[in-house]
């Protein structure tokens, strides 16, 4: 069965995507700062139907190892039982170990680690419900979870995703992009005052002419998102003010 | 659900409190804290529900498949239940942390939707296939053991409320299932029958419902009883340590039922105020 991803519209030059964005549009997203009361910081993310919840736990003893010079991250990522559309096991699920283990060198690098020697920080990641893109919203969770417990952290870390479908870049793919077949897609997770790279993940084959334009596309999303989420952040302290 | 430490002191003024009834939130032996609910949030899901109170946080969603039915049950449907501590609770639960608690749980709800009358109208052709609900309790947040059960309960049948199962359409020759594809053509379930769990914590010389940390803290044992909507007791444990004298239990029945009904009603309410 042929699916078209992008829409030739009739009227306009500009394709459209299945979901009715156009190729450098971001889905909506909101956020929300500690949500949770117990957790030291906690925050919510909505990226078109991509939901996140990230709490944060720390700095407090470590359970195992300390390091004398920093504090050890421990992050842990998990897709719940319902997030996608057929039921999944929880266990076992070797994608989730391995985005843990990029968030926590995405955080380990972020964080002033070195702050606080012989600690532990806890981030705990749930996606409540997938819609692609769920590595880019767990960085943008994590990153307002650790703001909202007041961790000292470089730069508010962004992310976003982006891929490339009949010639053309598009940012922030969605689930429905993410399967169809061979859709290459680089997620991008940056610092974006120093414009420095913490993370770039890609799979799915691009050629290398193309890189470029796909990077740039990334890039610009997540301007777009950190709009929003240094809003957000502002009108918390706002309302923590008041 | 950071363990609470109590001195001494703080029980006794908290258990003097309860014994003339006055609890340390300004609530009485008999209140329960205002409950939020929420049905329909989560589009991969049939059915979905959220419920907070206070401290504690709770997402149900149902999924459903076509199934065989067991071979001594040709008539009716499965109901499958998992549960689930999210490390967002607390750093002790993470990985495997939760399991206890989680495997208590489960089996309670098991043992109560076991003979629901729910599960005939779950069969889809007889001996041959039967819709299987699972239903996936995802704990995000919890206060106190004993009020989590209650609000568990009450997230499920707010998720099942909201379930929307296809209608099927069984061609009488073939036997072949045919699944429309109009996403309105839909049926509902009748929820009316599905328990609700009300559990009573025993504190100094009285029993009190929807206790906080502090009070779990110092308090003797709960006994945990899961009541349908006719006033009929279903399943019943006692949690915890502690021993409880069986004189007061005894006097306790009446009020159980009719915080049972309070809280049915309470969710039919609800449930209707958000769909409408």
């Amino acid at each position: 069965m042929e699916s078209r991803i992008l829409l030739e519209s009739t009227s306009v030059k500009t394709p459209f995507r299945i979901d009715g964005r156009k190729p450098h549009e971001v889905r909506s997203l909101t956020c929300r700062l500690g949500v949770f009361q117990q957790a030291d910081g906690s925050s919510y993310v909505k990226l078109g139907n991509t939901q996140v919840l990230a709490t944060v736990y720390g700095p407090h003893d470590t359970r195992g190892k300390s390091n004398p010079e920093k504090s050890i991250i421990n992050c842990k990522f998990r897709l719940s039982t319902f997030s996608k559309s057929t039921r999944r096991n929880l266990h076992r699920d070797i994608r989730s170990i391995e985005i843990s283990n990029n968030l926590t060198q995405v955080f380990d690098s972020a964080i002033l680690t070195e702050l606080y020697p012989h600690s532990q920080i806890d981030i705990y990641l749930e996606v409540v419900q997938s819609d692609g893109s769920d590595y880019a919203a767990c960085i943008n969770a994590a990153s307002l979870a650790i703001i909202d417990a007041g961790i000292p952290i470089k730069d508010v870390v962004c992310a976003c995703s982006a891929g490339f479908i009949d010639n053309q870049p598009i940012t922030d793919i969605n689930a429905v992009e993410e399967s169809s077949n061979g859709t290459p897609i680089l997620t991008i997770g940056m610092l974006p005052k120093d414009k420095q790279i913490l993370s770039m993940e890609s799979s799915g084959g691009i050629h290398l002419d193309n890189l470029n334009d796909v990077m740039d596309a990334a890039i610009e999303g997540c301007k777009s998102v950190l709009f929003i989420m240094k809003q957000t952040i502002l009108n918390h302290i706002q309302e923590l003010k008041d | 659900m950071a363990e609470v430490k109590l001195s001494e002191g703080e029980k006794c003024y908290l258990i003097h409190g309860i014994n003339d009834n006055f609890r340390i939130d300004g609530r009485s032996c008999w209140d329960r804290r205002e409950i939020d609910l929420e049905i329909n949030l989560l589009p991969s899901c049939v059915g979905s529900a959220q419920i907070r109170s206070v401290n504690c946080s709770v997402i149900a969603g149902v999924k459903m498949s076509l199934v065989p039915p067991d071979p001594g049950r040709p008539g009716k449907g499965k109901i499958e239940f998992f549960a689930d501590i999210s490390a967002n609770a607390d750093p002790l639960f993470e990985g495997r942390g939760g399991q206890g608690i989680v495997v208590e749980l489960v089996s309670f709800f098991e043992d109560s939707y076991k003979d629901c009358s729910l599960l005939d109208c779950l069969t889809v052709v007889e001996g041959k296939s039967v819709w299987c609900l699972s239903i996936d309790i995802l704990i995000l947040e919890i206060g106190s053991k004993a009020s989590l059960y209650d609000l568990c309960s009450i997230a499920v049948k707010a998720a099942l409320y909201d379930t929307r199962l296809p209608k099927v359409y069984v061609n009488p020759d073939t036997m072949d299932i045919e699944i429309p594809d109009d996403p309105f053509d839909i049926m509902r379930l009748d929820i009316s029958q599905i328990p609700v769990f009300v559990t009573v914590t025993r504190i100094g010389n009285s029993y009190i419902i929807d206790p906080t940390q502090e009070e779990e803290a110092s308090s003797i044992s709960s006994l945990l009883f899961s009541v349908n909507n006719c006033g009929t007791l279903l399943h019943s444990k006692k949690l915890g340590l502690g021993s409880l004298h069986c004189d007061p239990i005894k006097e306790l029945i009446p009020k159980i039922s009719v915080v049972a009904l309070e809280l049915h009603d309470f969710i039919e309410d609800q449930c209707k105020s958000l769909t409408s």
